[in-house]
């Protein structure tokens, strides 16, 4: 089967933020030995590489689909990724600590289209609600404290922003849907934690934001801004995102000017 | 480049968001129309001749640019060589429209940026994330920014938390700035 390869490999290397990288030891599919490989995971694409600074991909696994798994090996902290169709490969690989195993092992049950889809699906579900509870943009002053037990991150300034009904973490949410998602099995039910260094990149993904929300601890409050509840022009319903998107795109023009013009 | 080909092909015989014959056009000079089942799966566009069960080829759909070319056909081509376009013949403007629509929303990428839209949105209307002054101190890091939720659609790709004191996302052009003027 023909697959558009350079545009792929392109994707591989380009600038687009990876959801993980790393090094595995990736069983070979003649040789069985391990070899080290550098790991490139970009949505439902696990991309390897003979070196970090590999100009091109030696490989990639689609990985819609798959299910990952705890696997039996000489290997230490040694997985497996399965796939659901006749005669599938089965691809082995060992990570270099429990911690990088567990943290492979999420985010590759996670990187599914369908599973971010679920997740989008879900989100969107709530901003309707949130719509619906005619939740104003103003500030949480006006609403009653509501004690909850993972409120760590979120009890700033002692005042509570939830008295909603639905979830409140959206970490949660994220993991609840992968309870609902068949085929890409997931065996851990907390989040790694995640360190987020100061000044250290490593590129936008669901888990930096979970495990951003796990580490802070609850900092002073600057006095909130009056101007930061923007409205919309554009009724903010799901279906208007292109819309919205090319709104705020002005709207960011024009602050980034005002912030630029006030140094 | 290896891929599991195997499995690509049994990806292309799950449920698909859009599947129809059309005339299809590969990007090479000499390449004529041809009629193929084409069918869309999650991010990949797979092409088949009519009467087949193993598609011919794959497209992934990630860093593309779908264009509409006149009323009833359509292009696709990917970012590193924008020249060469893989061009679709359709029945009507209205199914040509559908295409369109759908293959622009079959990226992962497009995934992730209504992902956080709608969680930046969430945080924002339930108070969850503070827009604070931009000030900023190169001692301890403490750099307090300005988030605009609109930033992150804006470039679509990047954030991070500067401080582990606070909750900050911050649009990767504005961090270039502040780092600038912080740090150099």
């Amino acid at each position: 089967m023909k697959l558009n390869e350079r545009s792929v490999a392109h994707y591989a290397t380009c600038d687009s933020p990876p959801d993980k990288t790393g090094f595995l030891l990736k069983k070979g599919e003649r040789n069985t030995a391990y070899h080290r490989r550098w790991f490139v995971l970009k949505g439902n694409m696990l991309f390897y590489f003979e070196e970090r600074d590999g100009r091109e991909p030696i490989g990639v696994i689609v990985l819609e689909g798959c299910t990952v798994e705890l696997c039996e090996s000489a290997e230490e902290f040694a997985f497996a990724v399965k796939f659901d169709c006749a005669k599938a490969r089965v691809y082995k690989m060992s990570a270099e600590s429990q911690a990088a195993m567990e943290s492979w092992v999420k985010a590759l049950s996670r990187a599914s289209f369908d599973y971010m889809r679920l997740v989008v699906k879900e989100l969107e579900r709530q901003l309707e609600e949130i719509h619906e509870a005619g939740v104003g943009v103003g500030g949480p002053q006006g609403r009653p404290k509501t004690a909850r037990p993972n409120q760590v991150a979120r009890s700033r300034s002692g005042v509570s922003s939830s008295s909603l009904p639905w979830r409140e973490s959206l970490q949660e949410d994220v993991q609840l849907t992968s309870d609902s998602s068949k085929e890409n099995g997931d065996a851990w039910s907390r989040p790694p934690p995640v360190a987020l260094a100061n000044g250290f990149v490593e590129g936008a993904s669901c888990a930096a934001w979970e495990g951003c929300v796990d580490s802070a601890r609850a900092p002073p409050v600057p006095p909130r801004r009056r101007g930061a509840s923007l409205e919309s022009p554009v009724s903010p319903g799901t279906d208007c995102f292109s819309k919205l998107h090319d709104w705020y795109g002005r709207e960011v023009e024009e602050l980034r000017t005002q912030w630029l013009h006030s140094q | 480049m290896r891929f599991n080909e195997k499995e690509l092909a049994s990806l292309s015989r799950q449920p698909s968001e859009m599947a129809a014959e059309l005339g299809m056009r590969g990007p090479k000079k000499g390449d004529v129309v041809k009629r193929r089942l084409v069918k869309l799966v999650v991010n990949f566009l797979f092409y088949f001749r009519t009467d087949e069960e193993e598609p011919i080829g794959a497209l992934l759909l990630e860093q593309c640019r779908v264009e509409r070319e006149d009323s009833r056909s359509f292009s696709i081509a990917f970012l590193d060589e924008a020249e060469r376009k893989y061009l679709f013949e359709c029945d009507s403007g209205e199914q040509c429209g559908e295409w369109v629509d759908s293959i622009i929303k079959a990226s992962y990428e497009f995934m992730r940026k209504n992902l956080i839209f709608y969680r930046t949105e969430i945080h924002r209307l339930t108070g969850k994330v503070r827009f604070i002054r931009e000030c900023g101190t190169r001692k301890a890091l403490r750099v307090e920014v300005f988030l605009c939720r609109n930033c992150i659609l804006y470039t679509g790709s990047m954030y991070r938390s500067l401080s582990e004191d606070y909750e900050v996302y911050v649009l990767f052009n504005t961090v270039l700035l502040l780092q600038k003027q912080y740090f150099s």
